[in-house]
């Protein structure tokens, strides 16, 4: 376990900068105030723009750097010091695992706080837009759409590292294996999510939008994040399990 | 650190790296693991690291499989540099000190001092020849019952080499294991033991060196390449 | 310390000490390096050293002393001298039988180079 205090510096050295860039950016976009002319106004659509890209990449380079660090330390010279180590392989997983939990779930709040600075109005009234009925029911579906975010953000991310522990299974072009395997896994759920989707929502998929309910679409959400989370840890309980077996260094 | 094995197998893709290795280690000896390239000398050290594992056959080290436990007794010089280039030399040691419950700092540090080599310096501007000096000076700088170096002179110039045997002699431990792999015999052959060439997977010959040159009147490595050409 | 590979190293080891010996760098009394000390400072496997110490022992050249360590026996000038007598009186014999048999000064060196000697 002494060896996640490394992969958590490894990862906060460049996430955290961006993070707080993001931030910072978001904030700075509500300056000019809500209703900017001339100059300001261009000043604050570009800062908008910079927000979205920063908010991007905060969630992209979180997913590129928690791979590429168990890509360095297992695919690469690095590994003959990560396994040369006396910490059974189990515990190596949680080392980069747990961190990259964290980094992940940083990265969605972060990417939340910066839409809450950026236009906490105009996101309320879009929301209530698209519900035209209940704010109350609005509330609790942000709630659902952020949860099902970080569950999709999980996936995308535990694809990747299940992938990769897939991959070290092999004896040759491990990181082409891992990114079909990573690929495959990825699939395979989003397949599995359809499904789930056409058996839940019946005649409505196939183009009746009228019969879709608010409550309808909360149920729809909810069944959706109870299959993500289920997929998260069989990726998480999969991947586990393919590392503490072992593979060869080469 | 006694190592036995028996009738190893290791395949790596569709090539008998290990073709019924059987071999008896014994303790408190300087071996060398003599060999051609891709003999099987690094698949060996390997599996003894615990960074491989076999297809068919036992390997046990004082009567364990190589696995956690072992790695804590265990010092592995790879071929490779796994370090990161970022860190300064001190950094490194620091780490090894941290999660190798065996780490003798001062034993470091006099290593270093022998080897001229400067803790506060970066590793990515040190050369080739300092990195392996520090490779070493970490590997030997533990007090490990079983010390692994494979190939650890190669691609060094001469006067580097004769550094690194004198470290690997100043590091050694009385009473360990030392498995140096080699195909530069002739430098390394005056601090072994025990001889062990490695043909296809197999283990040709194990005997004492100085009893081998007795009988044989000729230098290790005159007697390695007499014993492939036959 | 300059080795030939061809031949034991522990034996060279002993041959270097007794020369040491016989020229004096080390006298009858004088406390030797430890082991370890020695094998680094000739640059050789501390194994192979204690070999070469204990083959020195044997012959009465070398004595330990209990918690002190090695030291050149007090007799090693007698014995090293003996040695050297007993060494050529072994010679005088051998040279006298070979030739004895017949042998000549030629054929003498040539069986001994086939027994692997080198000279």
């Amino acid at each position: 376990m002494k060896r996640m205090k490394y992969e958590l510096i490894y990862l906060a050295k460049p996430l955290l900068p961006l993070y707080l860039a993001t931030l910072a950016v978001a904030a700075l976009h509500r300056l000019p105030g809500s209703e900017p002319t001339g100059w300001m106004q261009l000043l604050q659509g570009g800062l908008g723009i910079l927000t979205t890209i920063l908010g991007a990449a905060s969630l992209l380079l979180t997913l590129l750097a928690s791979w590429n660090s168990f890509y360095r330390n297992n695919f690469k010279p690095e590994a003959t010091v990560l396994h040369s180590l006396p910490v059974s392989r189990g515990t190596l997983w949680l080392t980069f695992v747990l961190p990259g939990l964290l980094f992940v779930t940083l990265s969605l709040l972060t990417v939340l706080a910066a839409m809450l600075l950026w236009t906490p109005n105009s996101l309320a009234v879009s929301l209530r837009l698209i519900l035209d009925q209940n704010p109350d029911s609005g509330f609790h579906l942000i709630e659902l759409i952020a949860a099902g975010a970080w569950l999709q953000m999980m996936v995308y991310w535990l694809c990747g590292m299940t992938g990769m522990a897939l991959g070290l299974q092999q004896h040759g072009a491990r990181l082409g294996w891992s990114v079909l395997a990573g690929i495959g896994l990825y699939l395979v759920i989003m397949l599995l999510m359809v499904g789930l989707i056409i058996l839940q929502t019946g005649p409505a998929f196939f183009g009746d939008e009228s019969a879709l309910s608010v409550m309808q679409l909360q149920q729809l959400f909810r069944s959706i994040a109870g299959a993500y989370v289920l997929a998260d840890l069989v990726l998480l309980v999969l991947g586990q399990i393919l590392y503490a077996r072992g593979f060869d260094l080469e | 650190m006694k190592i036995q094995c028996k009738n190893l197998v290791k395949t790596y893709r569709q090539v008998r790296a290990l073709n019924g290795l059987t071999l008896e280690i014994p303790e408190g000896a300087i071996i060398g693991l003599l060999g051609k390239n891709g003999q099987g000398k690094s698949t060996f050290i390997k599996l003894l690291a615990g960074v491989a594992r076999w297809d068919e056959g036992e390997l046990t080290l004082d009567g364990q499989q190589p696995g956690t436990a072992t790695k804590a007794k265990v010092s592995w010089l790879p071929e490779v540099c796994g370090l990161d280039l970022s860190w300064s030399a001190g950094k490194v040691l620091r780490f090894w000190e941290e999660f190798f419950p065996d780490f003798n700092r001062e034993k470091a540090d006099a290593l270093m001092r022998q080897l001229h080599l400067d803790p506060g310096q970066k590793l990515r501007e040190m050369s080739k020849g300092m990195r392996e000096k520090l490779q070493l000076v970490l590997v030997m700088s533990r007090d490990a019952d079983l010390y692994l170096l494979d190939e650890p002179m190669s691609g060094v110039d001469p006067v580097t080499r004769d550094e690194i045997l004198d470290t690997i002699l100043t590091g050694y431990r009385p009473g360990s294991t030392l498995l140096l792999s080699t195909h530069l015999i002739q430098d390394v052959e005056r601090i072994l033991d025990q001889v062990i060439f490695l043909d296809k997977g197999k283990a040709v010959l194990q005997e004492d060196a100085d009893a081998l040159r007795q009988r044989t009147g000729l230098s290790i490595s005159e007697a390695f390449k007499r014993s492939m050409q036959a | 310390m300059e080795f030939d590979n061809q031949r034991p190293i522990w034996l060279q080891i002993t041959e270097y000490i007794r020369q040491g010996m016989i020229a004096g760098t080390w006298k009858q009394g004088d406390k030797l390096p430890s082991v370890r000390e020695w094998a680094l400072e000739l640059k050789v496997n501390p194994n192979t050293m204690v070999k070469a110490l204990a083959q020195l022992e044997r012959e009465g050249l070398i004595v330990t002393r209990r918690g002190a360590g090695k030291y050149v026996a007090a007799t090693s000038s007698e014995l090293l001298a003996k040695g050297e007598t007993e060494a050529l009186e072994l010679t005088e014999r051998y040279l006298t039988q070979m030739r004895q048999l017949g042998c000549d000064d030629a054929q003498i060196a040539a069986l001994l180079r086939q027994k692997g000697m080198k000279a």
